[in-house]
């Protein structure tokens, strides 16, 4: 008998168990070490090959991109066969081709983007990013969706299908701001009967993407302010406060109506932004109903300052001037301050004793240094 | 008899203990991997140039950092986002920490008005710069009150929707803030964000930015590396994967003001006020009975110097274990109360059983076996068995949390920082671990014996190398 | 003629060099970060620069501020931003900028602006 076997031996059922998770847990952790090692030599090596792939791709495709119209057939051949010859070896020097090319058009517009996007399907790296969609992972189909969106290079009906064949909620997000890039009147269509939450996150990337469309086909998103769902009103007036369609504002005022304060709000914010001064006094008259609501307040507060001083509407701001939100007491004294007529003059001698903060918000607004 | 109720009792929480870890290993690789997977193909610099971006205050509290004031201010200010602003909150040093920054950003006091939401010590002067260049930049002069009320006099100050609380001495990335705001984008129920905080010692830092990442050349401060990684990268990942999460460290978090303000701010009255806010702030929203999320980042954002001597890693875990101990005692109407849902019912019993009552029962289980070594009733075989396991699983984990971080952001690029991680993790359980156990152990101590406050060590928190280096290198306590 | 341009992304920074270069519009400087720009602009003292806006260390706001008021210099400077957010615009303009770009831009129109600023010179 070993000495392990009578060790063994002396143990109690409990005793083994023990052993027994304990040489579990240590092959386990050699395992792990083991893939942590070979992990780690792989990642070094792809980093180093990483930094001389970059190197080796920019001369070519500067010479590609810069002097499209200047090169003969036969030069732009010659440095095609650069790249390729480099990107013919491996799949990890195709994605880093791609990926250079696809950040660099993100930077680029007019006949450089242009000629970048030839050169990218010259070096047939549309057919290899297409190749990867049938990928499983779903964050490689995301990824080369954007890349072909970006690239010019997915039409709206390839997109239509990967749509319907997707069912992961963040992929169907990636393909739906693709499409927007693509054919937004028709990606737009997905606001119509949409009565799920829309994120500020997605409002940046549909507001991104659409910012790269000419202004003038931005689609007019008045259409939609009927929506049942609140977000998508909210993200409407939005985008119609963001590309200024001041052909819309007749159709946002019934909005100050909206059962929804966030988008009463919004509303009030658009209409400041697209100088819709016409309608103040349809503003001003919901101001009481709201006065409780502070988001609500500032942006009446806001909206009223711009105008020329009516009386009507100084005594709206005298009025905020002791609303319980100092950040609504803040915009109204800025309002009044700013009116030609009212100034800190009037400001001082006759407001100042209502409220005791409204010295410190008129010395604040005077300053130069916080404007 | 009662030996064996003491045995049984050491085998089960120890069995529990495991599992508990086990469970919240395998939660944090599946969040990790979806985070990983989600932000693959996402573009932050998206947010950078969009007007829907939610506007930010940085507030960052200072005592006494006129050694490195100016250079943490000018990171700050070339972090990469545009709605910010940058609340430098000096907590009435008393070194030339104020004068640095009035030469330095040219400093001018001006009439800022606020209002006081949160009560806290008298604020002496408001500075804007005269340069334009530095408009994002706000200082505030006010009298000492510790970090939670320089915390709040920020608060009070912000203008903006969300406030990032952060240590004046910490390297944050410059892609931090778009990284942070991201969850409060996509969801908004989401009340705060926590960012997962590494350690600066010997890397190299140029101008308050983070160069060159390295492995700490001193063994304690390198034993925190792999402990900071395991720590944030797991046990708080699987809690946020759980919306479950109770701790958002101080070194850097990221609030809703609005909410933050209604759950009264930092109290100023623990040495653990992050953690503290956080649970009240959940706390809040709950009997507000809002529908909230605590959220979390595991890009390494953060960077700090960690204590790189026992006499001061010990004061820090000390206050640690207070601030834990307080903030659990505070909120003791949580425990097992279904009206807090998950949090009453499965986040706060973790933290008192795991981690308040884990160093004490290891503690008590030790003595149990002296004792029992000194009467000659130790079953030898059967201690070395379970000594073993303890130690093969605490390996496993460590090992797993550096795997993570190989696959994931990969920080650590040599080939030799591998190695000496691996090397750190074998002997972590028996060279670390324990001294770990002891200065918890003293934290409670010293809460009943009645410490309750920061005492000597204000603001001294985190960090600085003048200091250390003019304590003496302390053999553990 | 010596032509500065700071931005971190290389890739665009080779391919701005090689347009400019090919136009015969002098030597071209790069910098990847604001601290090495304030380098080369302290020790170079180049015609004209080109700046991104969100950079490591120094902002290109921090840029202009720091060629138009510490060094009291009237070099030409073109901000060239991936945001052309309106108050970034105004700012940079408001501490001296020349001129603003936004990406995506083409090279040519750099170019061409790049030219008309160094004829005034």
């Amino acid at each position: 008998m070993t000495a392990f076997e009578q060790f063994l031996s002396t143990l109690d059922e409990r005793g083994t168990f023990f052993l027994m998770a304990a040489v579990f847990f240590l092959l386990l952790s050699m395992s792990v070490t083991l893939l942590l090692l070979v992990r780690r030599a792989l990642s070094r090596r792809d980093d180093r090959l990483l930094e001389t792939l970059k190197e080796t791709f920019q001369e070519p495709i500067n010479t590609l991109v810069m002097l499209d119209g200047e090169l003969t057939a036969d030069q732009r051949r010659a440095q095609l066969n650069i790249l390729t010859d480099v990107t013919g070896r491996s799949t990890f020097a195709r994605q880093t081709l791609a990926n250079e090319m696809v950040s660099l058009r993100k930077s680029l517009s007019g006949a450089a983007a242009t000629a970048l996007e030839r050169t990218f399907v010259d070096l047939g790296l549309d057919v290899f990013c297409k190749s990867r969609l049938h990928f499983t992972s779903w964050k490689v189909k995301a990824k080369m969706i954007q890349d072909l969106t970006e690239m010019n290079c997915i039409s709206r009906e390839e997109l239509q299908k990967l749509q319907n064949h997707s069912h992961h909620q963040t992929l169907k997000e990636a393909i739906l701001i693709a499409m927007i890039r693509r054919d937004h009147a028709y990606a737009l269509r997905f606001l119509d009967g949409y009565e799920g939450p829309l994120s500020q996150w997605m409002m940046v990337n549909l507001y991104q993407q659409l910012s790269q469309v000419h202004f003038s086909h931005v689609p007019d998103f008045s259409k939609w302010f009927g929506s049942r769902s609140e977000e998508v009103v909210l993200f409407c007036v939005r985008m119609t406060q963001h590309f200024r369609q001041l052909g819309s504002v007749d159709a946002m005022v019934p909005l100050l109506h909206h059962t929804s304060p966030r988008v009463i709000a919004a509303t009030i914010q658009a209409l400041h932004d697209l100088n819709a001064f016409q309608v103040a006094d349809k503003v001003a008259r919901i101001a009481d109903l709201f006065y409780a609501n502070d988001t609500i307040s500032l942006q009446v507060a806001r909206f009223i300052g711009r105008l020329s001083n009516a009386p009507a509407h100084v005594r709206l701001l005298e009025k905020y001037l002791v609303h319980p939100s100092f950040e609504v007491r803040h915009e109204a004294v800025s309002a009044l301050m700013a009116m030609p007529d009212y100034g800190r003059n009037r400001l001082m001698a006759e407001q100042v004793h209502r409220e005791p903060t409204l010295y410190q918000i008129i010395q604040h607004t005077s300053d130069p240094l916080l404007r | 008899m009662i030996h064996e109720i003491f045995n049984q009792a050491i085998f089960v929480y120890a069995i529990t203990i495991c599992g508990v870890f086990l469970l919240l290993l395998a939660i944090a690789l599946i969040e990790m991997n979806s985070y990983m997977k989600k932000n693959f193909f996402v573009d932050y610099k998206y947010i950078l140039s969009s007007p829907f971006a939610p506007s930010v205050s940085l507030v960052a509290p200072a005592y006494n950092e006129g050694m490195t004031i100016i250079d943490n201010v000018k990171s700050l200010l070339s972090l990469s986002y545009n709605n910010n602003e940058i609340i430098i909150v000096n907590d009435g040093s008393k070194d030339d920490t104020m004068a640095k920054l009035i030469e330095a950003f040219d400093l001018v006091p001006v009439p800022y008005a606020w209002e006081p939401v949160l009560e806290t010590a008298a604020v002496r002067k408001i500075y804007k710069s005269r340069n334009r260049a530095f408009r994002k930049l706000l200082v505030v002069d006010k009298e000492n009150g510790g970090k939670a009320d320089a915390l709040n006099a920020g608060l009070n100050l912000s203008q903006k929707e969300l406030v990032a609380c952060i240590d004046v001495d910490c390297i944050i990335e410059s892609d931090a803030l778009l990284k942070m705001v991201k969850p409060f984008m996509e969801d908004h129920t989401v009340i705060g964000s926590g960012g997962v905080v590494r350690i600066a010692n010997s890397c190299v830092i140029e101008e308050g930015r983070l160069v060159e990442v390295r492995l700490p050349e001193k063994l304690l401060p390198r034993f925190q590396v792999l402990e900071y990684i395991r720590a944030f990268l797991l046990g708080r990942l699987a809690w946020s994967r759980l919306n479950g999460l109770l701790l958002i460290s101080g070194a850097f978090g990221m609030f809703k003001r609005e909410v933050a303000l209604s759950a009264g701010g930092y109290n100023p009255n623990t040495v653990g006020e992050d953690m503290e806010l956080v649970v009240r702030m959940r706390r809040t929203m709950r009997e507000q009975k809002k529908p909230y999320r605590v959220a979390y980042i595991p890009d390494p954002l953060c960077w700090t110097e960690a204590p790189s001597t026992n006499q001061v890693l010990g004061r820090q875990r000390n206050r640690w274990t207070r601030g834990m101990a307080e903030t659990l005692w505070t909120h003791r109407a949580l425990l097992f109360n279904p009206k807090y849902g998950r949090m009453g019912l499965i986040s706060y019993p973790y933290w008192l059983f795991y981690e308040w009552l884990s160093p004490i029962m290891e503690f008590l289980g030790l003595t149990y076996l002296l004792f029992r070594a000194l009467t000659g009733g130790v079953n030898w075989d059967y201690f070395f068995t379970l000594v073993l396991v303890i130690y093969s699983f605490s390996f496993f984990v460590s090992m797993i949390a550096l795997l993570a971080e190989q696959l994931s952001f990969y920080r650590y690029t040599k080939r030799k920082d591998t190695l000496k991680m691996i090397f750190l993790a074998l002997i972590e359980p028996v060279w670390y671990h324990p001294r770990l156990v002891w200065w918890s152990l003293r934290g409670n101590f010293d809460l009943i014996r009645g410490k309750r406050h920061w005492g000597n060590m204000v603001r001294q928190g985190f960090r600085k190398h003048m200091e250390e280096k003019m304590q003496p290198e302390g053999a553990m306590p | 003629m010596k032509i500065l341009i700071c931005d971190d992304d290389s890739a665009l920074v080779s391919m701005i060099r090689f347009k400019l270069s090919r136009e015969n519009l002098g030597e071209i400087i790069k910098a990847a970060d604001g601290r090495e720009a304030r380098k080369l602009i302290e020790q170079e003292r180049p015609d004209l620069i080109v700046t991104d806006v969100h950079m490591p260390f120094h902002t290109g706001l921090e840029i202009i501020a720091y060629v138009r008021q510490e060094l009291r210099l009237q070099t030409p400077i073109i901000i060239l931003s991936a945001e052309g957010l309106e108050e970034t615009v105004l700012q940079a303009f408001n501490l001296g900028a020349n001129d603003f770009l936004s990406k995506p831009f083409s090279p040519a129109e750099l170019a061409i602006r790049v030219r008309r600023l160094l004829q005034k010179l």
